[in-house]
């Protein structure tokens, strides 16, 4: 079994959910363990499961791709949370409301 | 307004796809950008004088002054989206026996011996469920008798459709009965009622004999294909030949065989076919390592399926894949389809609900096989209990609370949420969880791989293909649609 693989990553580049996010989609290849989000980095371990045989590096280096998507995804979410809900709360407004706005 | 794009973005999801990047917007509208292209976009560096810039513009994944506008439009694109929940409960499947003259391997609802009538849904208990099914605000109901092997409790469909059509008199719903049978043991009685009483049959055709015979099994282990395609034949001739249809189910000896399988369909004059795979219930979990496979073994098989039905469609032979036409449906016209499997929240309870024999009720079929295993986690309650609290109570809202593409993990950013679904009953039978672990779920795996192959596939189709596909959406043959010129 290969060593952990510890990642120190920057915070202002990279948001809790982001690194969440990425997270829960690795979780069925190898360990993950979210050690600490402080003011400037955020540790992340790696560790490979019992009779693995995935290779970690090509895991963390596809995790840290998917980071990049995942910060856009937040980005993006931050951005147009507001409008979804108005239009999520538009969609299923009473009729009359509805009605209110076409005139 | 500035040539360099100052522009605010709409909401959106975004799914990187082998021939580029795919986003969709909350309408549902998508596009497959270039990486270049959407690297521009998201870095609000896209030009004004880019093609690309109107598209994303016209498609609502972004705005320059006022967003007023666009989330209007986005909204009632939303409710379109929505609209199967408008209606409520309007499938009802009552279980008429548990009795089966078949032995089938993969038996989802593991079935009792052909005589062993204490299985049987009494006349009382059929006229119970049909009180509370017309309590349903939906002003369409289906009902569809199910089993085991639901003619050999004749006697209780009969109760059922005619005491339905008297309630229906005060009623007034759109009323559609389906029966759901083998056809091995239907006689020219039971016909003749079908017909009289306007009875849509659904069978069970796995292919071939090589194939069907394999898994479809009379209680003697004999194959029963002879008998069902004749009695398919014989359905037809009386029914009428849109009145008969055929589902299948894949196992893994089917896998590899799909073009066989069509073939099959084709020859019993069938328009259309729906590659099922195997439930994770019943019986087919005691022989997964015999019957089950993989999603990518059942995609690669499904893939060149579709490949040969679009062939035959481009010979002039209309056929169509149910589960293909679905998603095209969603991913093509702002309108959606009603699936209970593949909704978001999920049909289970609001959209279809099953009666089990002896008068339980639960929010899927599925939920009635673990409940037949001790489990009573999707049990809403009898037809003895009050419709409110039933389709109002904590099993129906625990269900559907738990479905909502738009809230769970991994499937809140997906780009195909909007086509997709949730299904938390499959997700407790596997996962033991309702919301499931998606990155091990063999439900998402599969709709993932189909999804990115029908975006992927329709992007590179040409006109011929397109038409195919627009056939399989309108019902028009691929070469009446030709003369109305959807494509420049």
């Amino acid at each position: 079994m290969g060593a952990d693989i510890r990642l120190n990553l920057d915070v202002k580049l990279y948001s809790r959910d982001a690194i969440l996010n990425t997270a829960y989609l690795f979780t069925n290849k190898c360990h993950i363990d979210l050690r600490s989000y402080g003011d400037k980095t955020a540790e992340v371990i790696f560790a490979q499961k019992p009779n693995s045989e995935l290779d970690l590096d090509a895991i963390v280096k596809d995790f840290l791709n998917e980071l990049i998507d995942q910060q856009l995804r937040v980005n993006i979410d931050q951005e147009t949370k507001t409008i979804k809900e108005l239009i999520v709360k538009e969609a299923f407004a009473p009729l009359d409301t509805v009605k209110e706005v076409d005139n | 307004m500035t040539d360099d794009g100052s522009y605010e973005f709409l909401p959106f999801n975004f799914m990187r796809l082998n021939t580029g990047v795919l986003a969709v917007s909350m309408g549902g509208d998508y596009l497959l950008l270039s990486d270049n292209e959407f690297e521009g976009f998201v870095n609000k560096r896209l030009s004004r004088n880019d093609p690309r810039y109107l598209d994303l513009m016209a498609k609502h994944f972004l705005y320059e002054d006022s967003f007023e506008f666009p989330v209007r439009l986005l909204a009632t694109q939303y409710r379109t989206k929505k609209s199967f929940l408008r209606e409520f409960t309007g499938l009802h499947m009552m279980v008429i026996t548990l009795r089966c003259n078949q032995k089938c391997k993969y038996c989802q609802v593991s079935s009792e011996h052909a005589d062993a009538k204490k299985y049987d849904m009494s006349l009382q208990t059929a006229r119970k469920c049909v009180d509370l099914i017309f309590k349903t605000p939906s002003p369409h109901v289906k009902i569809e008798f199910q089993g085991g092997e639901p003619l050999l409790n004749f006697k209780t469909i009969k109760c059922a459709v005619e005491y339905a059509e008297w309630v229906n008199r005060k009623k007034k719903k759109e009323l559609e009965f389906v029966i759901c049978t083998n056809l091995t043991s239907i006689t020219d009685k039971q016909l003749s009622y079908c017909k009289k009483k306007e009875i849509l049959i659904s069978t069970s055709l796995d292919g071939p004999a090589e194939i069907h015979n394999q898994g479809r099994v009379d209680e003697d282990g004999n194959g029963t294909h002879e008998n069902v395609t004749t009695a398919i034949r014989k359905a037809r001739d009386v029914l009428g030949p849109d009145r008969v249809d055929a589902l299948l189910t894949v196992t893994k000896r089917s896998l590899g065989h799909f073009s066989e399988i069509i073939d099959e369909y084709v020859n019993c004059g069938f328009n259309r076919l729906f590659f099922r795979p195997i439930n994770p219930y019943g019986l087919a979990v005691k022989y997964r390592e015999e019957l089950g496979y993989s999603m990518e073994e059942f995609y690669d098989s499904y893939r060149d399926a579709l490949e040969y039905i679009i062939e035959l469609n481009l010979k002039g032979r209309f056929i169509v894949e149910e589960y293909a036409r679905l998603i095209l449906t969603r991913m093509l016209t702002p309108f959606t389809t009603g699936f209970v499997d593949l909704q978001s929240p999920t049909g289970a309870g609001i959209g279809g609900v099953i009666y089990d024999y002896d008068g339980k009720i639960f929010v899927a079929d599925e939920g009635r096989m673990l409940a037949r295993k001790g489990d009573m986690r999707f049990l809403m309650g009898t037809v003895n209990d009050d419709y409110i609290s039933l389709f109002g109570g904590q099993t129906i809202r625990q269900t559907v609370a738990a479905s909502c593409v738009e809230c769970l993990p991994q499937c809140c950013n997906c780009a195909f949420n909007l086509w997709c679904g949730g299904d938390p009953v499959r997700n407790y039978a596997t996962q033991r969880d309702l919301i499931g672990y998606r990155p091990d779920n063999e439900f998402c795996k599969r709709n993932m791989l189909i999804m990115k192959y029908l975006v992927e596939r329709v992007e590179t189709a040409d006109d011929q293909v397109l038409n195919v596909f627009w056939s399989w959406l309108t019902g028009i043959p691929a070469k009446a649609i030709e003369t109305l010129g959807h494509k420049e």
